[in-house]
């Protein structure tokens, strides 16, 4: 078989915090792809909230030349992938297109969960993995111990792990050495019909839906007509090209190498994990694509103003061919008006896609309470799934709920472990192993009810642990529960956007909860305002925001009138993020606020 | 073209707790910062005839009468033009009242603030309800027939029956005109960093105004306008100027004015304003849509409204069916006047989520 010597695809995988955006900093200016004056931190993390949240959420490729000590050239792909358990869907993505992985691991801190969770799918790919101990710098790095979990632990050889500092600067060298010796370069198939498996898309408002592509076999060049194997679309290619991460124009590119092109695409259709081939000397078979991303939680997200909502259903039509694990379909509530439907592989998944809306397309959006799915069985035999609890049919109607439950992995220093099992037991959870990593960690596995995984598990999980457990979930099955749906009255009015489904045996506490939050949340009105949870008609809790009795700028300040204006705006700045629900203006935290009960 | 001018004293010997105000306690800075009023003035002034003249700050009554006399004798006056100085209570006697009554003086605003020795002293004030009465003795006997009172309500430790007791204490010392404001502890003040214990929340504070719109009420005095109340004929014609959306010069440090639909603010560093009075820190030129916004919310600031047909005829709209919407959702703190409309006293306490929703983004 025939190879591209001179070629290496290869991504970083690592758990979150861990290190791997500065590492991919760190190639990127050794190798002198990004000349030093043009350094800036994250630099593969090309979004705003990426930056200010220092954390990945989208996979982005780069390409740099690497001169070997051997004297050699190469040309190295370099993939930096999300850390956090909503994005291993991109995770998965980045890594068929490489045939190598990073594993980065903290010296400070051993492997994590999502080390676990991320070296599985690598395995899966029959990438070859190279270790990595990270921040070799800090005082409580301990090399040796971490090297010897790596090989307990994960089961992967580590004598000849990496030490490395990225913050300072240590071990780079070695670290692109180990890649152009141990990575298996790509083979060369050039001469066969082009199949290259997309990868990521994106849109441009100059270029249309640019795709981002690995080529298996073959090569594609500027002017080709290519078409989408699987939705049989096809396209010119008019500009071709690879990210260093600029995008950087080319004529042509061979298997083995990672690029995009753009064809004017003007159709928000989804590309990822189509194969490309040529028109006139089709591939004949397609390449496998993805396996679909199935969301856990969805919620329904409404435009705070009606009239934007043809505005959110294009933002969300451009924002799912970049993120394409989003799905939505149109809902109407009666308390919110027209919107969608809208599922999520988590909770921080979800909250990244409002804010890229709201950013983004400049839309102002109330979002609901994340809900699961869940299998409602009828008393007519019939079983329907509903993901949003609205729609929950009367308790005349139910036989019985299912819920989805996650099989949950915790790995902690063992400190810990009786607050996790509180915890885990407090959000009924049924344990089923623990078994001790070395001497100071245990890694703990429970099965919990998906709902409460998503409320606030993970803020508990961190709280309670300063910080140092870690943990992962995957969805397990479903579970036969004693649930109800709660209800929220505002003014006497039921606000369907505000029920949630809870357990029988924690409503009355939930009711109770939600309705003192609510108070706290939903500002003053004119009127007194009656809070009011309710299950089956009957009312668990009651409160009262009484009504606003004054709100007045008295002061003359001197006859300063544009203090005065710059008031008013701000008031109505204020108002126009509130979503009138009747004559109730409800800020949109209302509606998370079941997911914070805890927080008093 | 403007009749109406406000000249800020930004000098204090002290700063009270509750003060957010632009002012400085380096009086040594006085004759510089006057050099620089007076050649602000001498600038921008275009001698026409004022109506009203306001000195606020600050504490005016730092100035000597030679000093006021400097600024007076730049303006030319109407035949009944209205002179204010804010003065503080222990900073005046009876010769110097005199002196300002003799330069034409002939209003003064009293910062009483309240009665109460325990909580003056709470607030940071450097006066006691002695010199109070002191002030307004002399006041009096210096020949002054328009004196205003400020009065603070909702202030540390004070009870809405400590608050009736300085209402009727100042009806009782005879003057004119009471402003009356809610203690609002705003960034940059003492209190802001340091929350003083037993303040009145903002239901207590709704009380303690409707009271007082009450008890003045039954003493004759008119309530002209939020926070100001006047026996017949002694409305503030400076201040009903600001609210009837006319222009007015801004004077000094940190100033606001208003010409030519242009709203200013005068450089508020006390040194950058001595080197360049002309600079300005804020200059915006109102929109046509905004000039219509704020004839409208500071109008209503007024209890007796705003007059339809001359905002319809001034702005070419009709003004009941562009704001049918707001007039429909808040009618019940609307008054339909024979000119047009005016908020009720509920209305008037929450008015800030009424008129904002006159503005548009």
């Amino acid at each position: 078989m025939k190879y591209r010597e001179n070629v290496r695809n290869f991504c970083i995988i690592a758990h979150i915090d861990h290190g791997k955006s500065t590492l991919a900093d760190r190639l990127l200016e050794f190798t002198g792809t990004i000349a030093k004056r043009d350094m800036q931190n994250q630099l593969l993390d090309t979004m705003d909230i990426e930056r200010e949240r220092g954390i990945t959420i989208k996979l982005n490729a780069a390409r740099m030349n690497y001169k070997a000590k051997n004297g050699k050239e190469f040309v190295l792909n370099l993939i930096d992938t999300p850390g956090h358990v909503d994005f291993s869907y991109e995770v998965s993505r980045s890594l068929a297109a490489c045939e190598g992985a990073l594993l980065i691991v903290d010296a400070t801190q051993g492997v994590e969960a999502q080390t676990l969770a991320n070296v599985y799918l690598a395995i899966e790919q029959n990438l070859e993995i190279i270790p990595i101990i990270n921040k070799i710098d800090l005082p409580s790095a301990d090399v040796e111990r971490v090297r010897k979990e790596i090989e307990e632990v994960l089961g992967i050889d580590a004598s000849l792990a990496i030490p490395v500092s990225a913050k300072a600067g240590i071990g780079i060298e070695e670290v692109l050495e180990a890649v152009v010796e141990f990575v298996p370069p790509p083979v060369d198939t050039t001469d066969k019909p082009l199949r290259a498996l997309v990868f990521d898309s994106a849109y441009d408002q100059y270029l249309g839906t640019l795709c981002f592509f690995k080529i298996i076999d073959g090569k594609i060049k500027m002017g080709d007509n290519i078409k989408f194997m699987a939705s049989g679309k096809s396209y010119e290619v008019v500009e071709l090209g690879y990210s260093t991460p600029t995008r950087v124009q080319v004529e042509e590119l061979v298997c083995g190498d990672v690029g995009y092109f753009a064809g004017s695409i003007k159709e928000l259709t989804r590309f990822v994990g189509d194969t490309i081939t040529h028109v006139d000397r089709p591939a004949k078979e397609a390449l496998e694509g993805y396996k679909e991303a199935l969301p856990m939680v969805f919620s329904g997200l409404y435009p705070v103003d009606n009239e934007d909502y043809q505005d959110l259903k294009e933002a969300l039509e451009k924002l799912k061919l970049n993120d394409s694990s989003i799905t939505f379909e149109p809902e109407t509530s009666s308390a919110l008006g027209f919107g969608f439907r809208c599922g999520f592989l988590g909770m921080l998944h979800m909250e990244i896609a409002q804010e890229r809306l709201e950013r983004e397309y400049n839309l102002s959006l109330v979002m609901t309470a994340p809900s699961v799915v869940y299998r409602v069985h009828k008393t007519n035999g019939e079983m329907i799934e509903i993901d949003n609890p609205a729609n929950l049919p009367e308790p005349q109607y139910l036989d019985y709920i299912e819920e989805p439950y996650v099989k949950v992995q915790i790995i902690t220093p063992n400190e810990y472990v009786g607050t996790l099992m509180d915890l885990s037991q407090s959000k009924r959870g049924i344990f089923i192993n623990m078994t001790y990593l070395d001497k100071i960690r245990a890694d703990l596995e429970y099965h919990i009810p998906l709902s409460e995984v998503i409320t606030d598990f993970y803020d508990q999980l961190k709280s309670r642990t300063k910080g140092y457990a870690s943990m992962d979930y995957e969805l397990k099955d479903y579970k036969r529960s004693d649930l109800v749906k709660l209800d929220v009255l505002l003014a006497n009015e039921i606000v369907d956007a505000l029920s949630v489904i809870c357990h029988k045996d924690n409503s009355f506490y939930i009711g109770q909860k939600l309705t003192t939050r609510l108070k706290d949340i939903i500002p003053r009105q004119m009127f007194e305002v009656p809070i009011q949870a309710a299950v089956g008609g009957r009312i668990l809790a009651r409160t009262n925001i009484k009504a606003m009795r004054k709100n007045v700028l008295d002061k003359c300040y001197g006859g300063d009138i544009s203090r005065k204006r710059k008031l008013l705006e701000k008031q109505k700045k204020g108002k126009k993020r509130m979503k009138s629900i009747g004559r109730v203006e409800v800020p949109q935290e209302a509606f998370m606020a079941v997911l914070s009960l805890e927080d008093e | 073209m403007a009749k109406n001018a406000y000249i800020h004293i930004p000098f204090c010997k002290s700063k009270c707790n509750y003060c957010s105000f632009v002012s400085f306690d380096k009086l040594s800075f006085k004759i510089q910062y006057l050099r620089a009023l007076i050649s602000q003035i001498q600038t921008e002034y275009k001698y026409e005839s004022l109506n009203t003249l306001y000195f606020g700050g600050g504490t005016p009554s730092l100035l000597t009468v030679e000093e006021f006399q400097l600024l007076t004798d730049l303006f030319k006056f109407e035949d009944n033009a209205e002179i204010t100085v804010e003065v503080n209570p222990d900073s005046i006697d009876l010769k110097y009242l005199q002196g300002l009554r003799n330069l034409g003086i002939n209003r003064l605003s009293i910062g009483v603030q309240t009665f109460d020795d325990k909580i003056l002293k709470l607030i940071g004030r450097r006066h006691n309800s002695a010199q109070t009465q002191f002030a307004l003795n002399c006041a009096q006997k210096s020949g002054f027939k328009n004196i205003s009172l400020d009065l603070i309500y909702g202030l540390p430790n004070q009870s809405l029956a400590d608050f009736e007791k300085d209402l009727s204490l100042a009806i009782d010392s005879g003057i004119q005109h009471v402003s009356l404001y809610g203690l609002k502890i705003e960034d940059g003040c003492y209190f802001c960093e340091n929350m003083p214990k037993g303040i009145a929340n903002s239901d207590v504070q709704a009380d303690m105004y409707l009271k007082a719109v009450e008890v003045l009420k039954t003493a004759d005095f008119e309530h002209y306008e939020i926070s100001n109340f006047s026996l017949p004929d002694f409305n503030s014609k400076h201040n009903l100027n600001y609210w009837e959306n006319n222009t007015y010069y801004g004077f000094g440090c940190a100033a606001s004015g208003y010409s030519s639909n242009v709203r200013y603010t005068n450089e508020n560093d006390l040194r950058k304003y001595m080197q360049n009075p002309l600079s300005k820190i804020a200059e915006q030129k109102l929109t046509h849509q905004e000039i219509l916004e704020e004839a409208i919310f500071l109008g209503l600031r007024k209890m007796n409204g705003i007059d339809i047909e001359k905002i319809n005829n001034n702005f070419e709209i009709d003004f009941n069916k562009k704001y049918a919407n707001i007039l429909d959702k808040y009618s019940q703190y609307f008054i339909k006047t024979s000119k047009g409309y005016a908020l009720t006293i509920e209305g008037i306490l929450i008015s800030n989520e009424i008129l904002a929703n006159f503005i548009e983004l």
